[in-house]
């Protein structure tokens, strides 16, 4: 034996000596403790997620507590969320969905691979992935780049190659189902039970009706509803009592009544009065709503062709069925992107800064809580645990 | 996060400090490309049909026309639609890839108005792709951007679709022609 090598036995046997007199002594800690969430989240709980603009396939999601006052108490655990990727999650089967993109020679391409991950709430570990065609929609994170069914079996995934097209997945099964064709239409507004819409450049919402094992069944067209160029809605809603609320760019509510297996729409309303038309929805997601309905808009004054995705320095509250404003609410910090979670006292608004740190307050009053001191590059979208 | 080095907005955009969400988007909105294969659609009058065919046509080249500025600066008048990282701060040029990349054949387009002529011009915002986020000089404006589901006025996408690889580098702006005036 070389001397070297002696050395590095006679070390091993001190180190494992040591360790045997340490637990001798009782002081020893154990190794391998891995820590496990609840498997219920408390209603306020959110999960933040990093796009990671500057590295795109290094993307997360944390989960984490808002009311917490501490960075450490905050941070509860995170899932890796490659490539831009989009987040759904359902509540029965207390899961987390991620779907994401992977390519096989990772910053430089290669064979792309999509797929939707799945992970347990109590141990964020990966129970299953189902690998679905790689078209999924890659730019921004939109709410409703992917839609769950009312009864969370079913996954719809939009897809833009620039082809445009929705996959479904069936969650409890664990499979990729069929994919349908929206020609002209984009991303999916899941309505009734087995149903979904999607906007298109024209206009119109085209509807596609789903079987109860998720295959395609029939789709309709409504006529033209908005005017896609002149003044688009967002690709965002905010949904309350069966009705989804679009804000439009130049400042209209469209309502659309997504409780049946068809949309009907709404008389279109305007958010602000006639002499202060130059208030705006901006931001990339500028809507969020509450149960009892209640909708929180963020609005900037300076609104103009091209302003908006600037975010503003206000959320104007709504009465969504009076159409009437209950107050504005002047934020800390000018907000990018709205978000929320739970109920009651302690539903909360979650607002995305122009610093990139995450801004708490209180609804309906809108009272400041804190900032969360979560690091993170660019935590463009909030999902609320409620 | 360092925006001397995400971001490179200086002259106008600077000036705008009431608007740091500008340079917020500029750093943090995704970045931008375009729109769909030969994504003139209605209503948009100064669209020509098929952008991307002029893009690709040597014969539509515009010659020499007068283009002063910085193209480093996210002021540029060619960036008034872009969402990225400038190619010109990345190894490229306003018009070409940095070395090893592969130019997207799918674009969005842009009308920008260049303050040298007065004129309107059609702006191809091709991507180049095949290696991670450039990371200088995010540039974001959003002059007739629209929402992804009328793709071909959309800065949100990732337009790394008809590549080899789906990684996005930096994105150019390649003047295709003059727009056709408004009806």
């Amino acid at each position: 034996m070389k001397p070297s090598t002696m050395a590095s036995a006679l070390l091993m046997l001190v180190l494992v000596a040591s360790i045997t007199t340490a637990h001798a002594d009782g002081i020893a800690e154990p190794m391998g403790v891995i820590q496990q969430l609840p498997a219920t989240y408390p209603d306020h709980w959110m999960m933040i997620q990093d796009v990671s603009f500057f590295h795109m396939s290094e993307g997360e999601i944390v989960v984490v507590d808002p009311l917490a006052t501490t960075q450490p108490a905050q941070y509860k655990g995170m899932l890796t969320a490659s490539f831009m990727a989009a987040y759904q999650r359902s509540h029965s089967r207390r899961e987390h969905y991620v779907i994401e993109t992977f390519t096989a020679r990772g910053t430089r391409g290669g064979e792309r691979t999509d797929v939707v991950t799945i992970y347990d709430n109590a141990g964020l570990k990966v129970q299953d992935e189902i690998v679905i065609p790689a078209k999924r929609l890659n730019g921004m994170p939109k709410p409703i780049a992917t839609g769950l069914s009312a009864d969370e079996r079913l996954l719809m995934v939009y897809n833009f190659t620039p082809a445009q097209s929705v996959s479904i997945v069936d969650l409890e099964a664990r499979t990729f189902v069929d994919e349908v064709p929206t020609p002209g239409c984009g991303f999916v507004v899941p309505i009734g039970e087995r149903s979904f819409f999607s906007l298109c450049s024209n206009g119109s919402l085209r509807t596609t009706h789903l079987d109860h094992t998720g295959k395609p069944v029939s789709s309709e067209q409504t006529d033209k509803l908005f005017d896609a160029d002149v003044d688009p809605v967002f690709e965002a809603y905010g949904a309350s009592r069966g009705v989804a609320y679009f804000p439009t760019f130049q400042g209209r509510v469209l309502p659309v009544d997504i409780a049946g297996e068809s949309p009907v729409q709404g008389e279109p309303w305007w958010l602000t009065e006639a002499s202060e038309r130059s208030w705006r929805p901006a931001g990339i997601r500028p809507v969020i709503t509450d149960a009892d309905g209640v909708g929180y808009f963020l609005m900037q004054p300076d609104g103009a062709e091209g302003t908006h995705k600037d975010g503003g320095p206000e959320v104007w509250v709504f009465d969504l069925k009076k159409h009437q404003r209950m107050a504005r609410l002047v934020l800390k910090n000018r907000g990018l992107t709205l978000g929320t979670s739970g109920g009651g006292k302690s539903r909360l608004l979650a607002v995305t800064n122009t610093e990139m740190k995450v801004d708490i307050y209180r609804l309906p009053a809108g009272e400041f809580v804190q900032t969360l001191g979560i690091e993170a590059e660019t935590p463009l979208a909030v999902h609320g645990a409620n | 996060m360092n925006s001397d080095r995400h971001s490179h907005t200086g002259g106008v955009v600077d000036r705008l400090t009431e608007r740091f969400s500008r340079s917020v988007a500029s750093r943090t909105s995704r970045r931008g490309l375009l729109g769909w294969l030969g994504g003139a659609v209605a209503g948009g009058a100064l669209f020509p049909l098929l952008p991307v065919a002029r893009a690709t046509d040597p014969s539509q080249a515009t010659g020499s026309i007068a283009d002063g500025g910085d193209s480093t600066s996210c002021d540029y008048w060619r960036y008034c639609a872009i969402d990225g990282f400038l190619c010109s701060c990345c190894g490229g040029t306003v018009n070409s890839c940095p070395p090893g990349t592969e130019q997207s054949p799918v674009t969005w387009i842009g009308s920008c108005l260049n303050p040298e002529d007065g004129k309107k011009y059609i702006i191809s915002y091709n991507d180049c792709c095949g290696k991670s986020g450039c990371g200088s000089c995010l540039c974001n404006r959003n002059e007739g951007d629209r929402p992804m589901y009328l793709p071909s006025k959309s800065n949100d996408l990732n337009w790394c679709l008809g590549t080899s690889s789906a990684i996005y580098n930096c994105s150019t702006a390649i003047i295709t022609g003059l727009a056709l005036p408004e009806s």
